[in-house]
C-alpha cells in the first residue's frame, strides 16, 4: 500500500462522533446524506495530528447548533446570557479535539500520535462548506459535517483503509 | 488533604472550555471536593505546585509549552510533588499513550468522552488506593 492511502472507516467515524456528542453534549446524532444542504452561518474547526498517523480533522457546524452546544457544555442556565463568540469558539475547539482524538483512538488504538492545538473560524456562505466527501450528521438544532484527511508524505498507512 | 477529607484538586488543561467542564462535572459528581484550582499547561501547574500542594492532579496530555508527559515526569521526580496522585484526562486513549503515562507515574486515566460517573469512579479508585 502506498503511503497516504490510510483512511478512517465510516463506522469508526460515526461511532466516535456519536460517543462524543451523546456523552459530553447529550445530543443525539443521525447520519444524513452527504449532499444534504448546509446552512450558513457556520464554524469550521481544524485539528492537526502528527506522529505515526499524520493529517488533520475538520468539522463544520451550523452556528445555531454551536451556540446551544456551547451553552450546555459550559453549564449556562436559562437566566444567564448565551455565551459570546469567544466562548463558543473555545467549546468548538474542545469538540474538535475530542472528535479527532477519539476517532483516531478507535481506529488506530496501537499507534502513537499527538493532537495539535485546534483552530476555529467562521465560514462564509460562498466558500469552505462541506462537499460530498464529508460525513454529514443531523443534530437537534442544526448539522455537523466531519472529515479526517491523512497527509501522504512520510507517513506510514497504519490506519486501515475503508 | 484537609480534616474533613475534602480533596483539593488542580486541573491542568490548555482548553478553558474543558477546565470549566471538568470543574462542573466534579461539582455535580458527588466526589469530595475541597478547593478547585486551574493551570493552563504543565509549566503553569509546576509553578502553582511550588507555592501550594494539592491532594489530586487532573491533567491533559496535549498542551503547548509543557505537555502532559513532561509534566508527569517532573511531578513524579520532584520530592515536593511525587506523592500527589495524577489522573490523566485525555481524548487520546491509545494503548501507547495510556501505557506511557502510566509508566511515567500516573495513577489513573480517564478517556474523553466520559460521563460524570466514570470520572467519579476513577477518582475514588485512585484516592482509595492512596488511603491504603
Ligand atoms: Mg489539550
Amino acid at each position: 500500500m502506498s503511503a497516504g492511502v490510510a483512511a478512517i472507516s465510516p463506522l469508526d467515524l460515526r461511532t466516535g462522533l456519536t460517543h462524543v456528542f451523546e456523552t459530553m453534549f447529550f445530543r443525539s446524532v443521525e447520519s444524513i446524506p452527504p449532499d444534504a444542504g448546509f446552512t450558513c452561518p457556520a464554524f469550521l474547526v481544524t485539528v492537526g495530528f502528527e506522529g505515526e498517523a499524520a493529517g488533520f480533522c475538520e468539522l463544520v457546524m451550523t452556528a445555531a447548533e454551536a451556540a446551544g452546544l456551547a451553552s450546555d457544555f459550559l453549564g449556562c442556565d436559562a437566566e444567564q446570557q448565551t455565551p459570546d463568540q469567544d466562548r463558543v469558539v473555545e467549546v468548538l475547539c474542545e469538540l474538535g479535539n475530542m472528535v479527532c482524538g477519539h476517532i483516531l483512538s478507535l481506529s488506530a488504538p496501537g499507534s502513537l500520535f499527538q493532537i495539535l492545538p485546534p483552530s476555529c473560524s467562521s465560514l462564509a456562505a460562498d466558500s469552505g462548506l462541506p462537499d460530498v466527501t464529508w460525513s454529514r450528521f443531523q443534530l437537534d438544532d442544526g448539522q455537523v459535517a466531519v472529515r479526517i484527511v491523512f497527509r501522504s508524505e512520510g507517513t506510514q498507512p497504519l490506519l486501515r483503509a475503508i | 488533604m484537609n480534616a474533613t477529607c475534602l480533596h483539593d484538586v488542580l486541573i491542568v488543561d490548555d482548553s478553558p472550555a474543558m477546565r470549566k467542564f471538568v470543574r462542573r462535572v466534579l461539582e455535580i459528581s458527588g466526589f469530595a471536593i475541597g478547593e478547585l484550582n486551574e493551570a493552563v499547561d504543565g509549566l503553569d501547574a509546576l509553578k502553582f505546585l511550588s507555592r501550594r500542594p494539592v491532594d489530586l492532579i487532573l491533567t491533559d496530555v496535549n498542551m503547548p509549552v509543557m505537555g502532559g508527559e513532561e509534566f508527569m515526569a517532573r511531578v513524579a521526580s520532584e520530592s515536593g510533588t511525587k506523592e500527589i496522585p495524577v489522573v490523566v484526562i485525555s481524548t487520546d486513549s491509545t494503548r501507547q499513550r495510556t501505557g506511557r503515562m502510566m509508566a511515567l507515574g500516573a495513577s489513573g486515566y480517564v478517556a474523553k468522552p466520559f460521563s460524570p460517573e466514570i470520572l467519579r469512579a476513577e477518582l475514588e479508585r485512585v484516592m482509595a488506593g492512596r488511603a491504603l
